[in-house]
């Protein structure tokens, strides 16, 4: 995997994620397409790669939010950093274990973000925005497998399994 | 192992350091810069992406209203054909009101029209038909009446699904049975023979004695069990002695053929033979 295109990748994902997306979904659906590409370089690249793309990633989402920064930044890194540990684990090596391993992903981000805002007290999810997310993983699992396949696509290199 | 020791302890730092950070914003209420860095780095991809968006938006939008725009043209196409139905319906009871009474009462009754439009004119330019858009999908039979706006247009004499050729009444072979308004005078109306440079009606078999007067109106007669009684073919024009004992009626056409582009096909009638008989006999 070329660490360019996941960096690519990431750019793209966040211009869908950011211009495109409200206008094709509404406020109904709000997939994380950030994070479905972090984990996806993360079941690429391994633990190490995945922690500086999780906080990438998260940082970027933390700086065009009107939460505080570092929310995402803490969430991000650890979500993906247990999906790539995951991913050297039988069976999940397996390719049918990378949409379960993003499933995993999504349900555990919001679950964080969740933790830190009602029991650390940083910054509550509103329960609308939170549904919406949750309605949203679907779409986050499916475009993450896609990012998964074309990044894997793109080069022969390093693989976690 | 120790590889994955550091990777669990460079996490450690990344997560120590962001809840240090989350929990120093809440406390003090400072606010990182590092917001307006990654502002001014991705602002201005999202700048990009919003217009290429919103342009292909506007265009996706445009082709939307296009589409629209075209239904409702569509639709008051539709609406003036039918309109146009209704003024032509009313014309003709006025027409009845004004010289017809004596002749039959009844109200105008053609019959629910099937609009269409003019396709294509006969291939071969001694052929006067052409060719509507509707057809025996739509509910057209051979031999049906078919009028314009103005007046009589002619008859359909043959019948695709999609499509109808009509013959027009500036045919050679084209008749119909007529009668005059005020002198009631019968006969056929049949395309003039002279031509391109005579290109109105000639009204047969009027014997010498009527008393044809120039500017009365012609209408079917319902004669010829083709087309039904009242329609509007055309004026007298011109009337003069002819040849033996006939009178030499011209016609002006109720219709001008070279700018027709919408007619009405009307249902074909009955003739008498086809018609059921009368209760009680």
């Amino acid at each position: 995997m070329s660490y360019l295109r996941a960096g690519v990748a990431v750019v793209a994902a966040f211009l869908l994620q950011t211009v495109v997306l409200p206008l094709i979904l509404g406020e109904g659906m709000t997939p994380d397409l950030l994070l479905a590409t972090a984990a996806a370089v993360a079941l690429l690249a391994g633990p190490g790669p995945a922690i500086g793309f999780g906080l990438a990633t998260g940082l970027l989402q933390d700086s065009f939010s009107g939460g505080l920064l570092g929310m995402n930044g803490f969430s991000k890194p650890l979500v993906v950093f247990a999906v790539a540990r995951a991913r050297e684990r039988p069976p999940l090596d397996a390719a049918a274990g990378v949409p379960v391993l993003l499933l995993f992903a999504a349900v555990a981000d919001l679950v964080i973000l969740w933790l830190l805002g009602e029991v650390a007290g940083f910054s509550t999810i509103p329960e609308r925005q939170l549904g919406a997310a949750a309605f949203g993983i679907p779409l986050t699992v499916i475009y993450g497998v896609l990012v998964w396949r074309l990044l894997r696509r793109a080069r022969p290199g390093y693989d976690a399994a | 192992m120790p590889r994955k020791r550091s990777h669990g302890a460079i996490l450690g730092i990344v997560l120590a350091a962001n809840f240090l950070g989350l929990t120093f914003q809440v406390r003090t209420g400072f606010v990182f810069p590092l917001r307006d860095g990654m502002a001014a780095v991705f602002g201005g991809g999202q700048t990009l992406v919003a217009t290429s968006t919103g342009m292909v938006s506007s265009w996706a939008e445009t082709l939307r209203e296009a589409h629209g725009m075209r239904i409702a043209r569509d639709e008051l196409r539709e609406r003036v054909a039918r309109l146009e139905w209704e003024l032509t319906v009313q014309r003709g009871m006025l027409e009845r009101a004004r010289g017809f009474t004596s002749l039959d009462a009844q109200a105008m009754d053609l019959g629910e029209p099937i609009a269409a439009e003019i396709v294509g004119i006969s291939a071969s330019p001694l052929d006067r038909t052409v060719t509507v858009n509707r057809g025996s999908r739509h509910g057209v039979e051979r031999d049906a009446p078919v009028m314009a706006s103005t007046g009589l247009v002619g008859r359909v004499v043959s019948v695709a699904p999609s499509v109808s050729q009509v013959e027009l009444l500036s045919s050679s072979l084209a008749a119909v049975a007529v009668i005059t308004s005020s002198s009631r005078s019968r006969g056929v109306v049949r395309a003039a023979p002279g031509g391109a440079a005579d290109r109105g009606y000639r009204i047969h078999f009027v014997p010498v004695g009527q008393e044809v007067a120039v500017g009365e109106d012609v209408i079917s007669s319902g004669l010829d069990e083709l087309f039904p009684k009242g329609l509007f073919v055309g004026r007298v024009s011109r009337v003069r002695a002819g040849d033996g004992l006939l009178l030499e009626v011209a016609v002006e056409p109720a219709v001008d053929f070279d700018v027709l582009e919408r007619v009405f096909v009307l249902p074909r009638q009955r003739a008498s033979s086809e018609l059921p008989e009368p209760e009680g006999t």
